[in-house]
């Protein structure tokens, strides 16, 4: 291609030059893609879903590494040099564009470019908000070690605001390029296919190549190393990245820790129902349920009394207050009227109201409160995203029969 | 204790482990003993355990516990050689000695059990007898 364009000395209009280089078209279209599938993994995608969004995440940052990498060594116009405009040339852009007379640009025009800036900018912004969020909600990745429960929440809410932000500014380029497209006379989407626009009498060579005619401009667009080391060494950087943020991942994780209980609170608790990890419920709430077994939810769950102060001691020593997980900050504040009941304190409702009653009466879950029916790491007391797994609910086979057994009829088996 | 009475308790104690325990190891034979012991001094009278009376122990309707828990078969099912569950959802392996032959195998493991389920479902605890005839009903399943 470079042969070819190297063949078009001629500055005639009309001429095709290519402009976008092949690793730049390709960065935008993976961009692109990976952005809308972040956004629809974001937005509409189940909890357990979030192992793809991290992977699209992963790759965005991947991308990131080698657009910023090709932004100084790349061709001419994926360069960012040849697109930093100041301010000033910005608003000069956007006024002639309304008034009727816009400039016309070979590479980025100044509006174009801001964008361009931005959406890195963004995208970057949300990877290490998206980060910050994993490390402190869900205790997950490579600043698990370093953000709290109440920094990870707010960095997710300014990843979901982020988000929207995003959205809206994929719209205003698209709105951006159909406009510019119009007033060229010529689609620039599909230029970022094909690599190649038609020639303009009205282009403006790039700021920085002011004193070269355009065709010189077209012909001089390679990169200014071979983009072979290029390539390679934004690839370094990327595996470079990963290696360290693995490591990071091993670290301890901030405000969690493994946790030990006497052996009687596996064995008394756990005969029942799932030994619910201390971090489910306030000091105050374990205090309440180990002071009433005689009416534990409806049952005797009695307990020699040396037992029962050794699994109230342990509970209390880990209840929801000694911990920073996602689960014991949602479950800490229960509800006054049920103040045992995990499943009634507002933080789980929230989270579990968009399930419905037939999923939990399914004979794999049977229970709301059999946590570890979808949960798979409830025994860890992480409650992560990552390892929910709903049994899908197959009405009239799975449904358990709810005291069925109590029939007069079988009774006399 | 007289000769007398020490005889019938041999006799009660032999025909309690005579009756079909054929599921039961030495262990669950040594509980049966202790209750048979307790079953005897509860009433002179103690004919054995009976695995019928085990059997309508375990299927009745009760009244005076929970309402939660009206039977036995609430949470153990209405096959004692099935597993059961729990009102949280958690299996009950099944209660017959030839499917779960650990069971009934410690005393104090087996007097929890019974003291917070027959309250939970009669409303009171259990004696000596009805302990000892649902063992030996389960040890003949």
């Amino acid at each position: 291609m470079l042969q070819k364009l190297n063949q078009s000395a001629s500055d005639e209009a009309g001429q095709q030059v290519e402009v976008w280089d092949l690793p730049i078209r390709l960065f935008h279209w993976a961009f692109a893609c990976l952005t809308l599938a972040a956004l629809l993994t974001g937005f509409y995608a189940p909890e357990w879903w979030l192992d793809r969004h991290l992977l699209i995440g992963a790759g965005l940052g991947g991308l990131l590494v080698f657009r910023i990498v090709w932004g100084f060594a790349g061709g001419r116009f994926a360069r960012f040099s040849s697109f930093a405009y100041s301010p000033r040339a910005l608003f000069t852009h956007l006024r002639r564009m309304l008034s009727g007379a816009p400039e016309h640009h070979l590479g980025h025009n100044p509006a174009g470019a801001m964008m361009v800036f931005a959406l890195l900018l963004m995208v970057a912004l949300m990877g290490i908000s998206g980060l910050l969020a994993l490390g402190g909600v869900e205790k997950e990745g490579p600043l698990a070690w370093l953000v709290d429960f109440e920094s990870g929440w707010l960095s997710l809410r300014l990843h979901r605001f982020g988000a929207y932000l995003i959205a809206a500014m994929l719209v205003l380029h698209v709105a951006g390029v159909i406009l510019q497209s119009r007033l060229e006379g010529q689609n620039l989407a599909r230029a970022m296919i094909t690599g190649r626009k038609r020639l303009l009498n009205e282009h403006l060579p790039p700021r920085i190549h002011k004193q070269l005619s355009r065709t010189d401009v077209a012909a001089r667009n390679r990169s200014s190393v071979r983009p072979g080391r290029a390539l390679a060494f934004a690839l370094f950087l990327i595996l470079t990245l990963a290696a360290f943020l693995e490591a990071l991942s091993g670290l301890p994780v901030r405000g969690a820790r493994a946790l030990t209980m006497p052996a009687s609170f596996r064995s008394e608790c756990g005969d029942c129902h799932m030994a619910y990890h201390p971090a489910l419920l306030p000091a105050a709430s374990w205090r309440a349920i180990m002071d009433g077994l005689e009416d534990h939810f409806g049952e005797d769950a009695t307990l020699d009394e040396a037992i029962r102060a050794e699994i109230e001691r342990a509970l209390i020593a880990n209840s929801a207050e000694t911990w920073d997980t996602k689960a014991s900050h949602f479950f800490r504040v229960v509800d006054p009227a049920e103040p045992k009941r995990i499943t009634r304190t507002p933080g789980w409702r929230a989270r579990h109201a968009a399930i419905p009653a037939k999923v939990f009466k399914q004979k794999s879950i049977a229970s709301k409160s059999n946590c570890g029916a979808c949960h798979r790491d409830a025994r860890r007391g992480t409650f992560a995203d990552r390892h929910i797994s709903i049994p899908a609910p197959r009405p009239g086979k799975e449904i358990a029969k709810a005291s069925s057994s109590n029939s007069a009829k079988e009774r006399t088996k | 204790m007289t000769k007398t009475s020490l005889l019938t308790t041999a006799t009660a104690l032999l025909m309690a482990i005579a009756l079909d325990t054929a599921q039961a190891g030495p262990a669950q034979k040594a509980v049966l003993e202790h209750f048979a012991a307790l079953a005897k001094n509860a009433d002179t009278g103690f004919q054995g355990f009976s695995a019928e009376r085990g059997k309508k122990l375990f299927f009745d309707q009760h009244s005076g516990g929970k309402p939660e828990t009206p039977s036995c078969t609430t949470c153990h099912g209405t096959d004692p050689t099935k597993s059961g569950r729990t009102r949280a959802g958690k299996e009950i392996k099944p209660m017959a000695l030839s499917r779960t032959p650990e069971r009934f195998s410690d005393l104090k493991k087996v007097e929890k059990w019974f003291r917070r389920n027959c309250r939970n479902v009669m409303g009171r605890e259990c004696t000596p007898l009805e302990k000892g005839d649902f063992i030996t009903f389960m040890a003949n399943q």
